[in-house]
């Protein structure tokens, strides 16, 4: 007889095997990762530039530069950029956050040697033509004013802006900085940061033949300047308590956190780890208080956020708006017993297994692992920075985590910004 | 092209094992075949309401989610007009834990009023995040109903209204339970380094012992052929104008399916698309518009979703989509235009294709339609589209009397 009740054995789980990344270096020194395999005739290359929005002149001039990238050169208009690169089946996609932009092509094999030369003049060669330039603002523009409409874009701006100040990382947009933007501006954030300024590229998939050769011809040309030296930044300490009423608000959102450092800090990953158990997870403590016990939440999560200068931990939460005292102090509370009483050794372990899971789950084939390799590049760190971290993690004792708790998540220390239902 | 086998137990449970030696990772779907259109009207809602809690616990195992972290995994549902999925993702080697907690579940669940209790608080907080607390959040709330009068397409998967979730009892629930989770109504994809005899043993052992139930056979109203326009208008506070129009187009499983996916892409699929030149960059009448399927399984709808540019008006923005519906109705589409959205059609199925789970869902709900080897058939599907056959399409779908128009006006 079958019993359903008994707890089976878990299998310790191990460290993935990393593909070891194929590097090369192309004639102008850039640095190239590939990763072969995936069991398609499909490829995804990846290019990194030191083009975030920290070291913009002027709101809006990063984002808009990265959206704008492909669409228009002297020589070809952005319709029929776009028209060639989906007649061949292929999808671009661009990003960019304070740090970084990312430029990413995914194309069929058979199509390689049509589709890379027009993708890289595309983003080589930008003349954001005012036209294109005019309908990306309004639809930027549009877009803002819809998200200033939400509680939690509220919260999250005046988090940033209450943690970093006059930082670049503390920086909101503004109605107004729509107006003041120009295509010239785009131009020149181009030339300085993308046009002389590849970092690194990343490319993943079952790899045609050709693909140093091809790399060579059409990125082995791109002239390069150093990369900017770091800044490490440590913002003046805030405590702030900001309440923000919002009319027929149903829902309030919260944002308590504080500023802290980036991942070369020794606390970073302790505390991260501390992060998960507060509420990382779906069975994290916040999750089974304020969702699962209390019904207050549709989600609350914590989270340690990486950034280069200065990275940041971070609850947050949208709840009942009537219920916006009860989920504060109920917070406040879960913050208390990580400062006071140890973490339970079965929980320690489930955390420790559910993050090896996770590391797992993103080294899932060549695509998945590429992408790691190209967030830990960011991070300034690389797949050897896991060799040593399943000890980290089994050294990650309760008393340890409970003075960093003491350290750093002391409620004076926290800022917090509510915005919606603000009643007492 | 993805391998598989099949195989059916005798409590009438699919199981279909697929078989890729490169990832770590095992992809465990489960597919129970209830969705919102299974519903009474009276209490919609129900089968969202009821992935919640299909996490409150079973018979014998209180957490369902610690079991899953322990063993290094991760887990998640959701519930759509047509079907409730969970899927579990976990290291290969703690397989084994996936097939104890789901057939756990669909052998009972706990029903503690508690669980009933929280978790209808939950679900009211998702519906205000979503559909209530948020700008334009509640289109989808007006436009269902404005294009279905018989089908109970007419709600989303969220439900009417609150009220249903407020006022939902135990007895139903446990109703539903027994109705729609049976081995009978499911199907099980279990995707990665396995293998066919050793999920056979695992499927045996832990799903083997649960009794078919009595699952009653589906009998939807159809929607009958909407014969005339429809137009609601409303007033919002939100910044800008929006219009929606809906089109009730065929079924999942119908041959024009692809056809009408394709005019979908001919529209607005990327900044090569005809909406976006025509509209947006050339006649500046919207800053976003898009036009989409979508994706039920009975007879479901075609959409376009346009904000307006500032100053232009709600008349001349629906004649500038009227007067491209007007040009797929009257030209067939060049051969060089029908090339390219078939590419990119057949590329993203193969970028699709790459990951695990989503080779495990795409599986179960192909195998739901029928045959789980239409997912291997896709591209043929998708290069058998004419040109000929859009227009006769478009003429089809793109009728006047067909059309759902909301009005969405910022106050």
């Amino acid at each position: 007889m079958l019993d359903r009740k008994k707890e089976m054995h878990f299998q310790e789980i191990n460290m993935p095997d990393f593909i070891v990344p194929k590097r090369f270096q192309l004639t102008n020194n850039l640095q190239v990762y590939a990763m072969e395999g995936g069991g398609q005739e499909l490829c995804r290359l990846d290019l990194v530039f030191e083009a975030g929005s920290k070291i913009q002149n002027k709101a809006l001039q990063a984002s808009l530069t990265n959206a704008l990238l492909l669409e228009g050169t002297a020589n070809k208009k952005g319709e029929e950029i776009h028209e060639s690169l989906d007649f061949y089946g292929a999808y671009t996609q661009v990003d960019v956050n304070s740090d970084r932009a990312v430029v990413s092509l995914f194309t069929l094999n058979k199509y390689f040697n049509e589709v890379l030369p027009l993708f890289i003049d595309a983003l080589k060669n930008p003349i954001f033509p005012e036209d294109e330039f005019q309908i990306a603002l309004a639809q930027k523009k549009q877009s803002f004013r819809i998200n200033s409409e939400k509680v939690e874009f509220i919260a999250r701006n005046t988090f940033f802006n209450t943690l970093f100040g006059t930082h670049p990382y503390g920086f909101s947009v503004t109605l107004e900085d729509f107006d003041r933007i120009t295509r010239q501006d785009l131009v020149d954030f181009h030339t300085a940061n993308y046009k002389n300024a590849a970092l690194n590229v990343y490319i993943a998939g079952m790899l045609p033949s050709n693909t140093e050769s091809m790399l060579n011809e059409y990125l082995g040309t791109w002239a390069l300047k150093a990369s900017n030296s770091l800044d490490v930044y440590s913002p003046v300490h805030k405590t702030e308590k900001t309440h923000l009423f919002k009319d027929a608000a149903m829902q309030s959102a919260i944002r308590i956190g504080r500023s802290c450092f980036n991942t070369h800090h020794e606390d970073y990953q302790p505390l991260k780890f501390l992060s998960v158990v507060l509420g990382g997870y779906f069975g994290s403590r916040l999750m089974s208080n304020i969702r699962e016990d209390k019904g207050l939440t549709y989600g609350i999560g914590a989270m340690c956020v990486q950034q280069e200068e200065c990275g940041y931990f971070c609850i947050s939460t949208e709840v009942k708006g009537e219920s916006t005292q009860l989920a504060l102090q109920e917070i406040y509370l879960e913050l208390k017993r990580l400062r006071e009483a140890l973490i339970p050794e079965k929980e320690l372990s489930l955390v420790k297994n559910y993050i090896m899971g996770q590391i797992l789950k993103s080294a899932d084939g060549p695509f998945a692992q590429i992408s790691l390799l190209k967030n830990m590049h960011i991070q300034g760190t690389d797949f050897e920075f896991y060799d040593s971290y399943q000890e980290m993690l089994n050294q990650l004792d309760a008393n340890l985590l409970k003075d960093l708790a003491n350290k750093y998540l002391k409620e004076e220390d926290l800022c917090e910004i509510v915005v919606g239902n603000t009643s007492e | 092209m993805i391998n598989f086998e099949r195989f059916e137990l005798n409590n009438g449970l699919k199981v279909i094992v697929h078989q890729d030696k490169s990832t770590p990772i095992v992809a465990f779907n489960l597919l129970y075949d209830v969705g919102a259109r299974d519903e009474s009207p009276e209490r919609t809602g129900f089968a969202h309401l009821f992935e919640h809690l299909m996490f409150g616990g079973s018979i014998n195992i209180s957490d369902y989610d610690e079991v899953v972290e322990k063993a290094g995994g991760q887990n998640n549902a959701f519930t759509s007009n047509d079907i409730t999925n969970y899927y579990i993702t976990l290291p290969k080697e703690n397989l084994e834990h996936a097939f104890r907690l789901e057939s756990d579940r669909m052998l009972g669940l706990a029903f503690t009023p508690k669980s009933l209790e929280v978790q209808r608080q939950v679900v009211i907080e998702e519906f205000k995040q979503n559909y209530l607390n948020q700008p334009y959040g509640d289109i989808h709330l007006l436009l269902r109903p404005l294009a279905y009068q018989k089908h109970p397409y007419q709600w989303p998967t969220i439900g009417k209204e609150v009220s249903h979730i407020e006022e939902a009892t135990m007895e139903e629930v446990k109703n539903f339970f027994y109705k729609h989770y049976a081995p009978n109504n499911a199907i099980l994809v279990v995707a990665g380094d396995v293998d066919l005899n050793h999920v056979k043993l695992l499927s045996e052992k832990w799903f083997g012992p649960i009794p078919l139930r009595d699952t009653p056979k589906r009998d939807l109203p159809k929607e009958p052929r909407q014969e005339a326009a429809r137009t609601l208008k409303v007033e919002r506070d939100v910044p800008v104008d929006v219009i929606y129009k809906a089109f009730h187009m065929c079924a999942r499983t119908d041959i024009d399916f692809f056809a009408t996916d394709l005019i979908s892409d001919i529209l607005s699929r990327g900044n090569s698309s005809r909406l976006y030149n025509s509209l947006v960059k050339d006649q500046k009448l919207f800053s976003d518009i898009d036009a989409f399927i979508g994706g039920e399984l009975d007879e479901g709808l075609f959409y376009f979703a346009g904000k307006l540019t500032p100053g232009v008006s709600m008349e001349d923005a629906e004649a500038g989509i009227d007067a491209e519906i007007g040009k797929l109705k009257l030209f067939l589409v060049d051969e060089k235009e029908l090339r390219k959205v078939k590419n990119k059609a057949i590329s993203a199925h193969k970028f699709s294709e790459l990951n695990v789970l989503n080779k495990a869902i795409n599986l179960a709900t192909s195998e739901l339609m029928g045959d789980a080897s239409l997912v291997n058939k896709q591209i043929d599907l998708y290069e058998g589209v004419t040109a000929s056959k859009i227009k006769d399409v478009a003429q089809d779908v793109f009728r006047k009397a067909n059309s759902n128009t909301l009005y969405y006006h910022a106050k």
